[in-house]
């Protein structure tokens, strides 16, 4: 026996009770004579909506061989009597997904192992860029080593702005596969 | 010390797995999936009071333990302990966020 039923801020709980043959020996009614009486159908249902403190026109029934629905747990909701992911709410949910994502591709970029490693490598990056335009700016010239090292750093410092942009285009409209490579720079 | 009595016996127990599909279980009603990494635990005959103790674990994900993801935490949602229910959650290795363990586990011992 499977429901569900909305919770008061709109997502859905999903009860699955244990087998009848599990509780009606725990749960037998004795009659006068002590001798048990059998524990119905009605009583198993009785049971566990009582447990659960829900009445059954309270729930929607789902059947035994229910299959959840194709999206983030959170998007669900009970709608037309059945438990559906809310496009809405899943495509809000894949927000953060989405920032995530750009983050764990920054990192790759950076060739970090993690964000830490990766912000400590942004931060270098950042003072080695200051030191090279100090050199220009007090009327220096660079090295060729210099020059290609001020070109890596701008086309690092591209590639995550690329990453971030393509981010802020996903996230108003977070599609389902966001993770696939034609959706980054 | 009080002798071993019907008390030291395990009340309930439940093994359910992530969509909540009760595995096999003793003295529980139902269990619920409340969300990522939340489920319910509605027990058929209630404790005496809300300070019985509870157990949860998780079971792993995989066979290996070689990822971050690995490191599932589970634990009793706070206050949410009563007489016939509890709840409880596993988080991911950082405890930052829900997330489904591939098996649920809870127990509990005490007076009813």
């Amino acid at each position: 026996m499977r429901f569900a039923y909305s919770r008061p801020d709109g997502g859905v709980r999903i009860v699955i009770a244990a087998p009848k043959e599990d509780l009606a020996p725990l749960l037998v009614k004795y009659g006068q004579d002590l001798a048990p009486l059998p524990f119905t159908d009605a009583d198993y249902r009785a049971h566990v909506f009582e447990r659960n403190g829900v009445t059954e026109a309270d729930v929607v029934m789902l059947p035994d061989d229910w299959t959840p629905p194709d999206g983030p747990r959170d998007s669900w909701i009970i709608s037309g009597g059945q438990v559906v992911a809310d496009p809405a709410k899943a495509a809000a949910l894949r927000v953060p997904k989405i920032k995530e994502e750009a983050q764990r591709r920054i990192v790759v970029l950076t060739g970090a192992s993690d964000i830490v490693g990766c912000l400590i490598k942004q931060h270098n990056a950042q003072m080695r860029a200051t030191e090279l335009t100090l050199i220009q700016a007090q009327g220096g010239t660079w090295t060729a080593e210099q020059a290609a090292e001020a070109a890596a750093l701008q086309s690092l410092a591209l590639q995550i702005k690329a990453i971030r942009a393509a981010s802020n285009v996903l996230e108003p409209n977070p599609p389902q596969d966001y993770t696939d490579d034609k959706y980054w720079p | 010390m009080s002798s071993f009595s019907d008390n030291s016996h395990c009340r309930f127990w439940v093994k359910a797995n992530v969509s909540g599909t009760i595995q096999s279980s003793f003295n529980v009603t139902s269990v619920t999936d409340d969300g990522p990494g939340l489920l319910t635990v509605t027990i058929a005959t209630d404790f005496t009071n809300a300070t019985w103790c509870c157990g949860v674990a998780v079971e792993n994900l995989d066979a290996t333990i070689d990822a971050a993801v690995d490191g599932q935490i589970a634990m009793i949602a706070n206050a949410t302990q009563a007489a016939g229910t509890v709840q409880v959650v596993c988080k991911n290795e950082t405890g930052t966020a829900a997330a489904d363990p591939t098996m649920w586990h809870v127990w509990g011992f005490g007076n009813q």
